[in-house]
């Protein structure tokens, strides 16, 4: 049994720095927990340099099968440490000099480690570990600030993750009882010969779980009401970064666990994507609550990451336009919330009129990262949905191609909403004082997370090759 | 191109294949009767009157209106190759100066006497394409535009200077402007084929070719020629009447008149009078051979001394006929004395049995031009107009309109979507279970 | 020398967002007049270094995304540079017009700096992708252009509408291309190879459905009956510049993707499905002029008769695809029509738009019942545009004619009865021009009531029209310079046709 712990060098700084962090926030006084935030930055670094020096190296398994290192996870790894790296600049301002400041911090990493892990896992308990890792800390993360909405927002986003989890541990149950085994490569063997009806079932529920974590239909319905009711650092982080690893571990789990002939995943998988983007976009036509047209949206790009799955079984290229998919959406999702955590004040789309005449930098970057969630040229969604629809093209996913073509025209409508009265002249909205800064942390990020939309857009060629290869069976 | 003719010269329009050569045919006859105010399409100069002299003097007489009869001499070799086209052109062509002749005739208004005369004059050249007079047909157009031209201009100056473009007001107007009474007299007089004017041998060298055709067609040459000096004398009639008493109420009608000819306009005048008097010569075989061989035309038929001399006597009995017969509007019984004077001899009878009928004739072709032939193009521009307004409303109402539903149907898809998410979770719950449970009993049992 | 060209206008743009705000409005209008004549410039020594009979000239390819098979591939040929030089020339002509603009004229200078950007690169490009990324841009560049520099609130409802129906075009455009791109072997988007190797070959309803989303995408953007309906209200909202662009540039992107990408990559569907571009063309073409004809504003009359002029590009589109009953010469002869037409469309009709802004500037209003006798008063004004509206209708000795009958000429053999209906489509053009210029121009003095006194054109404005005019005149006189450069590449694209 192969236990050794030098390729999750990336994990376990993580986990170290939020031990640490723990331990030495217990002991510091509540001005001087900066120390902290620095801390947890300096293990995202940490984890981010670790994986680069690891994933030179060829794909292994580590402890047993139990825990891929491959494209998938290195790819995770990145993403996830640049975007808790993003959060905490952008929770600066909200959490500082908060009484429980230190466990902030500690509940972010906690729950990007939980990501990770959730990427990684190649066994149906690891999995589940992953899963709770992962919510547990959030849940906490959406209460954090005490007031009747975030408690609202906490609870709901508990009660929904606890019947996602307990449907995933009642599919894990049904495949380990008809596979007789948890680990994926042996399930990929077991799972032909057993009974048809429980597989399909164990797989859904299963499936339901880390749909949950990516906030797609069915299990979406947490999305609108926790991005809303939380501070907008943490909507920013339930939002990005445990899709990153619901979607990786849905590809994993589909492509090496679950023999083809057992359950039709691919076309169930497309549907839920189709209802996924639809749902997401047609609810958003109307939203006022800028909030909640984020929340919205991600829905829908949900949708368009799930059509990659659908495709993983039958074309070479969906776990590569899956991966670049997820790291321009972080990042670009990341710009949208920075600008909106940016301005606490402006909380309804009429309030962001005459944005360009009082913060052109932000509006920049508004329009960049709401036309680069479209998917306009030369932002990296641009390139990641251009590689997707093709992957879906080819893997003989036509129709599903054309609704997002569709999906993707009609969600212009709603951005173009929200950034037309930024670029109108004259007096404000009602709130004239809607538009006043948050300090410049915020900000800050916003413009970084803005120039690495475009930078990934345009300089695409030099990443495609680092997220392409292929997945542990 | 279509017809496989390989270029679009015109030389090489008569190889074009059938039935693309009809097409040609068509084409090219259509556009030179248009251009040149053939029948039916003669209307349109009389409207262009209204334009500034000099205008008409240019385009309605010597350039534009001849393009049309010009194009026809060209593509004379197509006419003949389509072999319809040109007997129908050169009985069009005698049609139009038979009939426009007695147009003219009718008028009152001097310029628009001019245009009928033009037309009928133009008609002659299109007789000579379809004819073969080639050389005919070019002398004609070289020859009226100088005569026409002349008239134009004398007309514009006594417009300018009396404000008045009508015959009747316009008498002893040639008395008051005696240069410009001379200059347009002597151009009326070539207009009316008088010897030895241009227009009169350019008329027989194309009535040569006509004879040579068809002996009707000809006689019908004929018939027009003399009806232009008919309307050639009219006017010279008028303005050398004496200037009645009343003259004065009858001017600046039009415009102010400047009642002064100032020498730029007389100049012009006199420059157009020498040519229009002196282009006879080009009867002579010494101008007439080199003429013929440039346009190409050496062995047509030329007009034998017996042609020249029957239109110049039907000339001079025409308008001398008109000038006696003045401005009175019907026969006077004054008639009889003259008629046993001069117009013993028959031809002359026949020519005063149809002056009186002519008249009429005239007066009725006159009406029916103006309110049939024009108002069939009024009513096809109303009904164009109509048209465009129906595909404008379709356009706004059907197609504009359907992209307006699409947008309404998204809008309440919208608001439709929103409808789940009620913010209460045990209804979250119900619907988060219903979807897993049926999504898990299809696929459990499809496979 | 391209990449010069197409992103001189761009650099231009961010040196001059780096200048201060404060710095005068007339420098900016400068700087643009500036480089859009350096960029004039630099395209005529690409003409003049050009040789038509080498196919692609200019080219530059570099990798950009080698592992999803996008290249940076530009270079010019005989349908293209006509097109760069007309952009150029076109721009340069908004810039001078310009000079009257009052708002926010750095926003103004730059965003019209990188539309010129992006109109130059699509007309360069030889990658789809590439192609396609400025499409899109240029949808972006433009909206914001509608939307804020238009005439009023209903300018937003207009943009947007501009915005969504263009990108849908777009979208399906993009669909078209991915087909192309999966049916090569290898998966390429470069141009140059998938018309070399014309991938959908025998391949006959996937080859028909991505005609069908390529034709359905450049369809909405020429526009054709019946994907037309965003053109009347963006052209009647946007500013003159804007305007002019949007009908002298935008309009061509959808054409130009006609005859560079449907006809030469997808010959055997193009040729069995022609007669329905024919038709449309034809439709197009005679709807556009009657609906022209019945409207009341007269900006709204012009952006119908590009209806029409577009119509006109498609029929011979169309019928160089009939092979049966003509030769290749008259096939030819309708492509280098349409190609003609294109650039004569843009001069006229970019210069009928800049004379609707003057009368809009003048008179606040572009209803032509408001107006009469305006000939007394501006005689220059109603002397350009008498001659651009007689160029637009296909007199001869502009450009307009040389174009149409070129079109006639190659269309009539193959396409007899639809070319028939498409010459009525001239006399409905003529007359509603000539009404047009009689109720404005002519008979007794009548305007707007503005206490302002109705002035004659501004040297600007003459100094950006006048030019125009003059070389739609140039080309109708003396067409051989323009032909010589188009006609190689129309013969080419014809035996592509053929295959």
């Amino acid at each position: 049994m192969n236990e050794r712990l030098g390729p999750l060098i990336p994990e376990i700084t993580l986990a170290a720095g939020a031990v640490a962090g723990l331990l030495a926030g217990s002991w510091l006084p509540r001005h001087r927990q900066w120390v902290i935030r620095l801390l947890a930055a300096a293990a995202c670094l940490a984890a981010l340099a670790a994986t680069a020096f690891t994933a030179a190296g060829t794909r292994t398994a580590d402890f047993g099968t139990s825990y891929a290192i491959d494209v998938a996870t290195n790819t995770v790894r990145v993403i996830v440490a640049a975007a808790t790296l993003l959060v905490i600049g952008l929770s600066a301002g909200t959490v500082q000099a908060h009484k429980r400041e230190t466990e902030f911090y500690v509940l972010l990493l906690l729950a990007a480690l939980g990501t990770i892990v959730l990427a990684g896992a190649n066994d149906l308990l690891l999995l589940f570990a992953g899963y709770l890792l992962a919510s547990v800390p959030a849940y906490a993360l959406a209460g954090f600030a005490k007031d009747s909405p975030g408690t609202e927002a906490a609870l709901k986003y508990y009660l929904m993750g606890a019947l996602a989890g307990v449907a995933m541990l009642t599919g894990v149950t049904l495949l380990y009882g008809t596979g007789r085994t948890t680990s994926y490569p042996l399930l990929q063997t077991t799972l032909g010969a057993a009974p048809h009806g429980a597989v399909a079932v164990g797989v859904i529920a299963v499936t339901a779980g880390l749909l949950f974590k990516s906030g797609a239909v069915p299990a979406h319905f947490w999305v609108p009401d926790v991005t809303d009711g939380t501070t907008t650092p943490v909507a920013a982080f339930v939002t990005t970064v445990p899709k990153l690893g619901g979607l990786a571990a849905l590809l994993r789990l589909l492509t090496v666990a679950i023999p083809a002939a057992a359950v039709n995943w691919p076309l169930l998988i497309a549907v839920l994507a189709a209802a996924s983007m639809t749902l997401g976009n047609l609810a958003a036509f109307f939203q006022d609550s800028v909030k909640r047209l984020l929340a919205y949206s991600t829905i829908s790009q949900a949708g368009y990451l799930l059509m990659a799955v659908a495709v993983a079984a039958r074309s070479a290229t969906a776990a590569r336009s899956l991966l670049f998919y997820l790291a321009a959406y972080a990042v670009t999702n990341l710009a949208a919330f920075a600008v909106v955590a940016a301005l606490p004040q402006a909380r309804t789309v009429a309030d962001y009129r005459g944005l360009t005449r009082q913060h052109p930098g932000l509006a920049a970057v508004l329009v960049v990262s709401l036309l680069g969630l479209v998917g306009t040229p030369p932002t990296a969604v641009f390139l990641a949905k251009l590689q997707v629809f093709t992957t879906a093209i080819d893997g003989g996913y036509g129709w599903l191609t054309a609704l997002a073509a569709a999906n993707t025209v009609a969600s212009l409508f709603y951005y173009l909403r929200w950034l037309a009265p930024a670029f109108l002249p004259g007096p404000a909205g009602p709130r004239p004082d809607a538009l006043e800064p948050a300090g410049r942390s915020a900000a800050a990020v916003a413009y970084t997370a803005g120039a690495a939309s475009l930078a990934l857009g345009i300089a695409g060629t030099t990443v495609l090759p680092l997220v392409t290869g292929h997945l542990i069976r | 191109m279509a017809g496989g003719a390989g270029s679009l010269a015109l030389a090489s329009l008569p190889d074009a294949a059938r039935p693309w050569l009809t097409v040609i045919t068509v084409g090219v006859v259509l556009a030179a009767f248009g251009k040149s105010a053939q029948l039916p399409f003669s209307f349109w100069l009389s409207r262009a009157m209204e334009g500034p002299s000099p205008v008409s003097a240019l385009l309605h007489s010597a350039t534009m209106v001849a393009a049309g009869a010009y194009l026809l001499l060209r593509t004379r070799p197509l006419l003949e190759a389509s072999g319809w086209g040109a007997p129908a052109v050169a009985w069009t062509g005698a049609a139009t100066a038979l009939a426009l002749g007695l147009v003219a005739v009718a008028q009152t208004d001097l310029k628009q006497l001019l245009a009928a005369s033009t037309c009928a004059q133009v008609g002659f050249m299109v007789l000579a394409a379809g004819a073969g007079g080639v050389a005919g047909g070019t002398l004609q157009l070289v020859a009226h535009a100088a005569v026409k031209s002349l008239l134009f201009l004398a007309a514009g100056a006594w417009l300018a200077a009396l404000g008045t473009r009508q015959l009747p007001a316009l008498r002893g107007a040639a008395r008051r402007y005696p240069l410009v009474g001379v200059t347009f007299t002597i151009g009326a007089a070539v207009l009316a084929g008088l010897p030895p004017g241009s227009l009169w041998v350019a008329k027989d060298e194309l009535l040569a070719a006509a004879w040579h055709d068809s002996l009707a067609l000809y006689a019908a040459g004929l018939a027009a020629a003399v009806i232009s000096a008919v309307y050639s004398v009219k006017a010279v009639w008028y303005v050398w009447q004496p200037v009645p008493a009343d003259a004065a109420s009858g001017y600046d009608t039009e415009r102010r008149g400047t009642r002064r000819v100032t020498r730029l306009m007389a100049a012009p005048l006199v420059a157009l009078a020498l040519p229009a008097a002196a282009l006879g010569i080009m009867a002579a075989p010494a101008v007439a051979g080199p003429l013929r061989r440039a346009v190409g035309a050496a062995g047509e038929v030329s007009a034998a001394w017996w042609e020249l001399g029957v239109s110049a006597v039907a000339a001079v009995i025409a308008a001398g006929l008109t000038w006696w017969w003045g401005a009175r509007p019907a026969p006077v019984p004054v008639a009889v004395l003259a008629w046993l004077g001069r117009w013993l001899d028959l031809e002359q009878v026949a020519l005063v049995l149809l002056a009186r009928p002519t008249l009429r004739v005239a007066r009725a072709l006159a009406v029916f031009d103006d309110q049939v032939l024009d108002g069939a193009v009024r009513g096809v521009a109303r009904g164009g107009t109509r048209l465009a307004r129906v595909a404008a409303d379709a356009d706004d109402g059907g197609v504009d309109r359907l992209v307006g539903q699409v947008a309404a149907a998204m809008r309440a898809a919208g608001r439709l979507a929103r409808r789940p998410q009620t913010g209460q979770v045990y209804m979250y719950y119900a619907q988060a279970a219903v979807v897993l449970v049926l999504l898990a009993l299809v696929f459990a049992l499809v496979r | 020398m391209l990449p010069v060209i197409v992103f001189l206008p761009a650099a231009a743009a961010l040196a001059l967002l780096a200048l201060p705000r404060r710095v005068p409005r007339t420098v900016f209008v400068w700087a643009w007049i500036g480089v859009s004549a350096a960029d004039v410039t630099l395209v005529g020594a690409a003409w003049v270094g050009y040789d038509p009979r080498a196919g692609f000239g200019w080219t530059e390819n570099t990798a950009w995304i080698p592992t999803v098979g996008i290249r940076y591939h530009v270079g010019v040929d005989g349908l293209s540079l006509p097109l760069l030089a007309m952009t150029a020339v076109l721009f340069l002509m908004a810039a001078v017009y310009s000079l009257r603009e009052t708002r926010r004229v750095r926003s103004y200078v730059c965003l019209f700096l990188f539309l010129q950007t992006v109109s130059l690169g699509l007309f360069a490009a030889l990658d789809l992708i590439v192609f396609f990324v400025f499409f899109d841009l240029s949808i972006v560049g433009m909206y914001f252009v509608i939307a804020g520099w238009g005439h009023g609130e209903a300018a937003r409802a207009a943009a947007l509408k501009f915005f969504l129906y263009t990108f849908t075009g777009s979208l399906a455009l993009l669909l078209g291309f991915i087909g192309l791109y999966l049916a090569a072997r290898p998966h390429t988007f470069d141009m140059v190879t998938l018309i070399r190797a014309n991938p959908l070959a025998g391949r006959g309803a996937y080859g028909g459905l991505v005609l069908l989303a390529v034709a359905a995408g450049l369809a909405v953007k020429t526009p054709t009956v019946p994907f037309h309906t965003w053109l009347p209200p963006a052209h009647t909202e946007a500013p003159a510049a804007g305007s002019a662009i949007l009908a002298g540039v935008l309009l061509k992107m959808g054409t130009y993707g006609f005859v560079r990408i449907a006809m030469p990559m997808l010959p055997g569907q193009w040729r069995r499905y022609a007669l329905v571009f024919v038709v449309i063309g034809v439709v197009s073409a005679v709807y556009g002029a009657l609906v022209a004809l019945a409207q009341a504003s007269f900006k709204r009359m012009i952006a119908y008769t590009s209806v029409n002029h577009m119509g006109y590009i498609l029929l011979g589109a169309g019928a160089a695809g009939i092979l049966a009953g003509t030769s290749a010469q008259a096939r030819s002869l309708a492509v280098t029509g349409a190609v003609t037409q294109m650039v004569s469309h843009g001069l006229l009709t970019g210069a009928l738009f800049l004379l609707s802004g003057v009368l809009f500037d003048r008179g606040h209003t572009y209803d032509m019942a408001a107006y009469s006798g305006l000939a007394g008063r501006t005689p220059v004004f109603a002397g350009l545009t008498a001659v651009a509206a007689f160029g637009s209708l296909g007199i001869p000795a502009m450009s307009g004619f040389i174009a149409e009958f070129q079109i006639f000429t190659g269309s009539l053999a193959s396409a007899t009865a639809a070319t028939a209906v498409a010459v009525l489509g001239i006399l409905i053009t003529a007359a509603l021009f000539l009404r047009a210029l009689q109720r404005v121009f002519l008979g007794p003095l009548r305007r707007p009531g503005t206490p302002a006194a109705f002035r004659d054109l501004h040297p600007a404005e003459v100094a950006s029209i006048a030019p125009l005019l003059a070389a739609s005149v140039a080309i109708g006189v003396a067409p051989r310079f323009l032909l010589d450069v188009i006609e190689p590449a129309a013969r080419t694209i014809i035996t592509l046709v053929a295959r």
